[in-house]
């Protein structure tokens, strides 16, 4: 049977194909099915979750063919609800947008009682922990995955009630650490007031899942994720940021340097740069900040700017500034910059 | 004690600051009667549209429902959001004097 292929979105250059086995696709939905869901049978898969990408193709392709269960496929229809009328048990798979909806649907989901939430492509949004704070006891679950495409899940935890990144992260049991990672000096990300102090590390694991990349023999023996993460156990970790400029707008991967690489082509002479923010709806989103007495309107510059190729979400917003803030050595400093910005507006459902 | 519903110019200035909050410089430019899917292109996506909905319902205080509100017609350019947030705040201020 031939090897699945997903794409991710090459770091300076064309998307990168990387290949999975189907045993290595039902491996990993039968795991996270035992060491994550638990139990609980389900009746119904309501996915938000495209099947072309990992995660969508695991829980809205695999899981329902491990379980004999049918599914909801609701991954072109982000506004659409789950049906809950029936009481059916259900597992909603859900992206960082997800959460804005559910909450707009709290009396459903508690009076239905048997609905389960797997979360992962992008960090949780405060609606999730809000929706799972307003949910507690009423049988409501919540789970949220971190992986990538390259290793497919690596760890687990449940989804805090009510607080953000509190509870630490457990390795999926086919997964190792690999502790011998520093994080090199001056590697920290940006913004991010712990790395680079001794706690953090780069998040590097071997396990049989990890995807073989397009034109090589044979998966890799292990893998070294952009995530840094201080340890606080054996199998078990805080997730402290990242130490590239990917980003995920709702689960599509971003690389800032490259919208900046392009945005600089097509705006020559304006000094911008790319900083990420946290968005209420997708997780993570970016902002564009330049310099300069032209152009003189934002607007113009999104103009200049055009469209970005396919996969690569145009900034939330484009800001003009006195300057770039740089630090001696020519960091951009963007917690300066954001915080020059005006203040965002963020939905409350809840 | 009466309350009474913001004018339909009321609204639209209310609603088009709002959406510059929400969806800022690209936003700026766009005619109340233009279709913001169509004048804003993927900065209008459905996410961006159920921020926007958000938004109004926070600024004047009322509830969309997704299911019985036709939400992809009321809230596909500015001129039909004034219209639909007059006519629920019509509504509201109608039912509390009902009751």
């Amino acid at each position: 049977m031939p090897d699945v292929a997903f794409a991710t979105s090459g770091s300076t250059g064309p998307p990168v194909t990387w290949l999975r086995t189907e045993a290595q696709l039902h491996t990993e939905a039968a795991l996270v099915r035992e060491a994550v869901l638990g139990p609980a049978r389900f009746g119904r898969i309501v996915s938000y979750a495209p099947p072309e990408h990992l995660y969508g193709r695991l829980y809205s392709r695999e899981l329902p063919r491990i379980e004999g269960v049918p599914v909801t496929g609701l991954w072109d229809e982000p506004l659409a609800l789950p049906p809950l009328d029936d009481g059916v048990p259900t597992l909603l798979v859900c992206l960082p947008a997800t959460w804005q909806l559910l909450a707009r649907h709290l009396p459903a989901l508690a009076r239905h009682g048997r609905v389960t939430a797997l979360h992962s492509t992008g960090p949780t949004t405060p609606a999730a922990h809000q929706v799972t704070s307003h949910l507690f006891g009423t049988g409501f679950r919540a789970f949220e995955l971190l992986g990538s495409t390259e290793t497919g899940a690596v760890a687990h935890r449940p989804v805090a009630a009510g607080q953000h990144d509190a509870l630490p992260w457990t390795l999926l049991p086919d997964v190792d650490f690999l502790h011998d990672v520093e994080l090199p000096p001056g590697a920290a990300t940006d913004g991010d007031p712990t790395a680079g102090d001794g706690g953090a590390r780069r998040l590097r694991v071997t396990s049989p899942r990890l995807a073989r990349r397009d034109g090589t023999e044979a998966p890799p023996d292990d893998w070294e994720l952009s995530d840094l993460v201080a340890p606080v156990g054996p199998r078990t970790f805080h997730h402290l940021g990242r130490a590239s400029r990917l980003i995920k707008v709702n689960g599509l991967r971003c690389d800032l340097a490259r919208v900046e690489e392009l945005a600089r082509a097509r705006c020559p002479g304006v000094d911008l740069v790319c900083a990420p923010v946290g968005d209420p709806v997708r997780g993570e989103h970016y902002e564009m900040f330049y310099a300069g007495p032209r152009p003189a309107d934002p607007a113009d510059l999104r103009r200049m700017l055009g469209r970005l190729p396919s996969g690569l979400p145009a900034p939330r917003a484009v800001h003009r500034v006195a300057r770039i803030p740089r630090s001696a050595t020519g960091k951009v400093l963007t917690a300066e910059l954001t915080a020059a910005r005006p203040p965002a507006e963020e939905p409350e459902h809840v | 004690m009466t309350t009474t519903v913001p004018s339909l110019e009321q609204i639209h200035d209310r609603t088009r600051s709002v959406l510059t909050g929400r969806i800022g410089d690209a936003f700026t430019a766009v005619p109340s009667d233009a279709d913001l899917q169509q004048a804003l292109g993927e900065r209008y996506d459905s996410l961006t549209a159920m921020e926007c909905i958000s938004a109004v319902e926070s600024e004047f205080g009322i509830e969309v429902d997704f299911v019985a509100d036709d939400v992809r017609h009321w809230f596909s350019s500015v001129e039909r959001m004034v219209r639909f947030t007059h006519e629920r705040l019509e509504d509201t201020v109608a039912l509390g004097l009902r009751s």
